[in-house]
């Protein structure tokens, strides 16, 4: 690419379509004169125009577009650093490296580009993308997203700065608000001229006034007004035209400054296999000419972004393939990418949405002030108390590590008492439970634990282990391989949900930070099994639960949204191990009925984890008293009372729709916590061969799907 | 005849005014690109100062590798001594070109160092040592960086004062054309130091 012949076309264009844009602001004003005139011939009928009649007019037009221009860009003028706050982006944070990273390239960069280093934001949108702001290089602010930080190489991360320090470099923004002014004003013309033809038109009104005055005062409206849009009209594709034009000159010169075709090439190359998202719609409007690619990626004539393929090709010189990667397949909002489904019959597959919502980080700071499920209000009482005698029937995981760190007494003897306990203390899992329990717990041990217990085994057997220094986590490697197992499986729910309510009370910068190593964690072997969707979903809920107030501020759901939404959880509970279709059917009337949700049809062959996503968060404005009624509705599908993979599946979606995970009823009389219980009773096999038949048959038909 | 002398004073005047404009563009393109000249050193410092840490952080676990070490330390120690050298005498060439033979000679262990860091993966999940990579190859961008817009800064000025009618002034005013970098060298030194983090 010869930057520098691209740099001087795209100014020469641009300067032409500036100049253009000034006749046109010219061309409106002599119309407006123009209309004025032959309103007064209408209106006077060959008298001869009073003095001044042509200045007062021009005057009048100027005033009204030059006015409403001037007072548009100045609203727009508010520093970059208040546009970053109002987009709720962060400043950077020196401890993490992918932010160190951001600063060193944008340093570089600067260098290359001779202008002060500007202030930098991170803006909490897993897409790529990047937004320059402000009026002069001194003021100016570059925000990245975190999806840019996390996905785009070092030197493509770098291309982006590049062309964002471009567009301070060639004073864009500023460019950007005086075009936007002038738009504004053109419009107050046309609004002017609409308000003249109608108050002509209002014969009822107030002002009434002699026929030939309405005559005159109607026409100059509908010309002014006429005029006004036409130049509108214009000058919207005008603008559209500049700002395409300084896309390619920012390109060219982020080429310049980085001597690197292939940085910006790759990351627009992987904005061009990103699915358009809608998640950054939520502040596109505001910044839309701002954007390093603009979300929804159309390319039509009004768009201020030249098309991307376009872009590609000028790097080039030829057109180049979009990267994809395996991370924005899933869209990042959570919608089902289209070309993936997921057949339930089959067995249990299912994606996942990659990226964690973007929740408010105030108001879930204080455990204290979330509705808490009554288990993990358990599990973080028993981190304190070494041993807590419970009644079977109160049993939460509290009972199930009440002996965990003891004596091991009880280990033989079998259900009648309490076998859960006995099998926590007998199994390997122990000395897990010990160090979660520990004071000490670390962040980076919490987090790898976390990942192994989201993730599953063969993402640690690929990861070569729980690899740690320390020698002493020789046991926890043990404990975590059993708990993987299908030996252990029983137990991993309760210490996912003991870990999880470990970790809760830490600041919601950590946990968010805990939650994205889980999501890589899932990610890692290019597939999402219906376990790890229910783990994570489990983790997510848990580690972010919704702030209070947010299933009340949720919009109005319309009924058929809501029976969707029943049928698409139906049909994932049905994935993850049905009795019989015909039950699955029986239960879905049942809820429906007793929700007072319209029934659907039937449930979905094939669901998504965006659309299963999309139904928990349609299902969480259920009436708080439902909720558990489809819980329980819910259980009844399950192949076996107590099969731990159906139990973490309710776990998650009790956690999800912000309800207490459903307690003991008839479907397992023996069962203190059917939802923890282990999957056999104790006197049928010792505990280590507990039910691993089933387990392994529905891991058979299980193929996970590649995503 | 006064209209004559109108036309010739005002004529005179729009010239002087042209001339001291030029002038002046002149003066700020020469500073931006001397400005440029002393960020690359700025940076070349910055690599000084960096080279030590990185090896004090890695030498409890390259102990068996005390020659490559020893070597960074030596070729480090010169490099400085001669943009010491070079600070000191700006204009003159031989320093100059010391100063480039001994960031040359540094480069090399630079580099085995760098590939030293790959290979030890617990070197690399040394959290100092990560920050300290990342440092260094961010300085080695920098410099990068420094030197090619010097040079861009410096073709900008070359044109400046080439082109007619500027550089009529330019020739009045003993405005004299600077010479670029040379790219002997640039090619292995605008390599990349590559570390996989």
């Amino acid at each position: 690419m010869d930057f520098f012949a691209h740099q001087d076309r795209a100014r020469t264009r641009s300067r032409r379509l500036v100049a253009l844009f000034v006749l046109a602001l010219v061309a409106v004003v002599v119309a407006v004169d123009v209309a004025a005139y032959a309103g007064w011939w209408l209106f006077a009928g060959g008298l001869k125009p009073p003095r001044f009649f042509l200045e007062t007019n021009t005057f009048v037009t100027l005033l009204i577009v030059v006015g409403g221009a001037w007072v548009e860009t100045h609203r727009l003028r508010d520093g970059a650093s208040a546009l970053a706050a109002r987009l709720g982006a962060r400043p950077l944070d020196d401890n993490d490296p992918l932010h160190r990273r951001l600063r060193d390239v944008t340093e570089e960069t600067a260098i290359a580009a001779g202008v002060p280093v500007p202030a930098l934001y991170v803006l909490d949108d897993p897409s790529i993308n990047a937004l320059a702001a402000g009026e002069s290089p001194a003021l100016a602010a570059v925000l990245v997203t975190r999806g840019a930080l996390e996905r785009l190489e070092r030197a493509e991360l770098q291309g982006v700065v590049a062309h964002e320090i471009a567009h301070i470099v060639g004073g864009d923004s500023a460019t950007n608000a005086q075009l936007a002014g002038a738009l504004y004003g053109l419009l107050s013309l046309h609004l002017l001229g609409s308000r003249m033809l109608a108050s002509a038109l209002d014969l009822q009104g107030v002002t009434r006034s002699a026929l030939p005055v309405r005559i005159a005062l109607a026409v100059a409206g509908l010309l002014v007004s006429a005029v006004g849009g036409l130049g509108l009209a214009a000058a919207q594709l005008l603008r559209a035209g500049i700002s395409r034009q300084r896309e390619f000159l920012a390109d060219a010169l982020a080429v310049q400054f980085t001597r690197d075709r292939d940085g910006l090439g790759g990351a627009l190359r992987r904005i061009a296999g990103e699915k358009p998202t809608s998640l950054g719609a939520s502040y596109a409007p505001l910044v839309a000419h701002f954007l390093l690619a603009p979300p929804g990626g159309a390319g039509d004539a009004l768009n201020t972004h030249p098309p991307l393929a376009e872009r590609i090709r000028r790097l080039y010189g030829r057109t180049m393939p979009a990267i994809v990667d395996r991370a924005s397949r899933l869209a990042p909002d959570g919608s089902a990418p289209a070309d993936s489904p997921v057949r339930s019959p089959a067995g249990s597959s299912a994606e996942r949405p990659v990226a964690s919502p973007m929740r408010s980080p105030g108001g879930v700071e204080s455990a204290g002030e979330v509705p808490e499920a009554i288990d993990s209000v358990a599990a973080a009482y028993l981190e304190t108390m070494p041993y807590v005698p419970v009644a079977r029937s109160e049993a939460g995981p509290a009972s199930w590590f009440a002996t965990a760190g003891g004596t091991g007494r009880g280990a033989g003897e079998g259900g009648t008492t309490s076998p859960a306990r006995a099998e926590v203390a007998a199994s390997p899992a122990a000395q897990l439970v010990e160090r979660i329990r520990a004071a000490s717990l670390g962040y980076e041990s919490a987090g790898r634990w976390l990942e192994a217990l989201v993730g599953g085994a063969d993402d640690v057997a690929r990861e070569g282990g729980v690899e740690s220094d320390d020698e002493a986590d020789e046991g926890v490697r043990d404990a975590l391989a059993w708990v993987l197992s299908p030996a252990g499986s029983a137990l991993r729910v309760p210490l996912l949900e003991l870990l999880l309510a470990r970790v809760r009370r830490w600041s919601s910068a950590h946990r968010r930070d805990l939650l994205d190593r889980c999501r890589r964690a899932v990610e890692r072997d290019g597939r999402v099994d219906s376990s790890e969707w229910v783990y994570y979903t489990l983790a997510r809920h848990r580690l972010l639960p919704a702030p209070p107030g947010a299933q009340r501020a949720r919009r109005a759901v319309s009924r058929a949204e809501q029976s969707r939404a029943l049928a698409a959880l139906f049909a994932m509970a049905a994935a993850i191990g049905e009795a019989s279709a015909r039950n699955t059917r029986d239960a879905l009337a049942d809820a429906a009925a007793l929700l007072e949700i319209q029934p659907p049809a039937a449930t979905p062959d094939e669901v998504g984890t965006g659309e299963l996503t999309r139904a928990l968060d349609v299902l969480l404005a259920l009436p708080p008293l439902s909720k558990p009624i489809l819980l329980k509705v819910l259980r009844r599908l399950a192949r076996t009372p107590g099969d731990p993979n159906y139990d973490a599946f309710l776990r998650a979606v009790a956690a999800a729709l912000d309800c207490p995970a459903p307690r003991a009823t008839s479907a397992a009389p023996r069962s203190a916590s059917p939802s923890l219980r282990p999957a056999i009773a104790p006197s049928v096999a010792p505990p280590n061969a507990r039910s691993p038949g089933m387990f392994r048959r529905r891991e058979a038909g299980a193929d996970a799907m590649s995503v | 005849m006064t209209n004559v002398w109108i036309a010739a004073v005002a004529v005179l005047v729009v010239a002087l005014v042209w001339s001291v404009s030029v002038y002046n563009r002149l003066v700020e393109l020469r500073n931006r690109w001397q400005n440029a000249y002393a960020q690359i050193d700025v940076q070349l410092k910055r690599r000084y100062d960096l080279i030590p840490n990185l090896v004090s952080a890695t030498r409890a676990y390259l102990a068996h590798e005390r020659q490559t070490l020893e070597a960074v330390i030596a070729a480090r120690q010169r490099a400085s001594d001669a943009s010491d050298a070079a600070r000191a005498r700006p204009r003159h060439k031989p320093t100059l070109d010391a100063l480039d033979a001994a960031e040359i000679a540094l480069a090399s262990p630079l580099s085995r160092l760098m590939a030293l860091v790959e290979q030890y993966p617990k070197l690399q999940a040394d959290e100092t040592v990560a920050r300290l990579t990342e440092e260094l190859r961010s300085t080695e961008n920098r410099i990068g960086f420094s030197r090619q817009a010097f040079n861009d800064q410096v073709t900008t000025y070359n044109t400046a004062i080439e082109s007619f009618p500027a550089s009529i002034i330019a020739t009045l005013c003993g405005f004299r054309r600077s010479s670029t970098l040379r790219a002997t060298h640039s090619a292995q030194e605008r390599q990349p130091v590559v570390v996989a983090l």
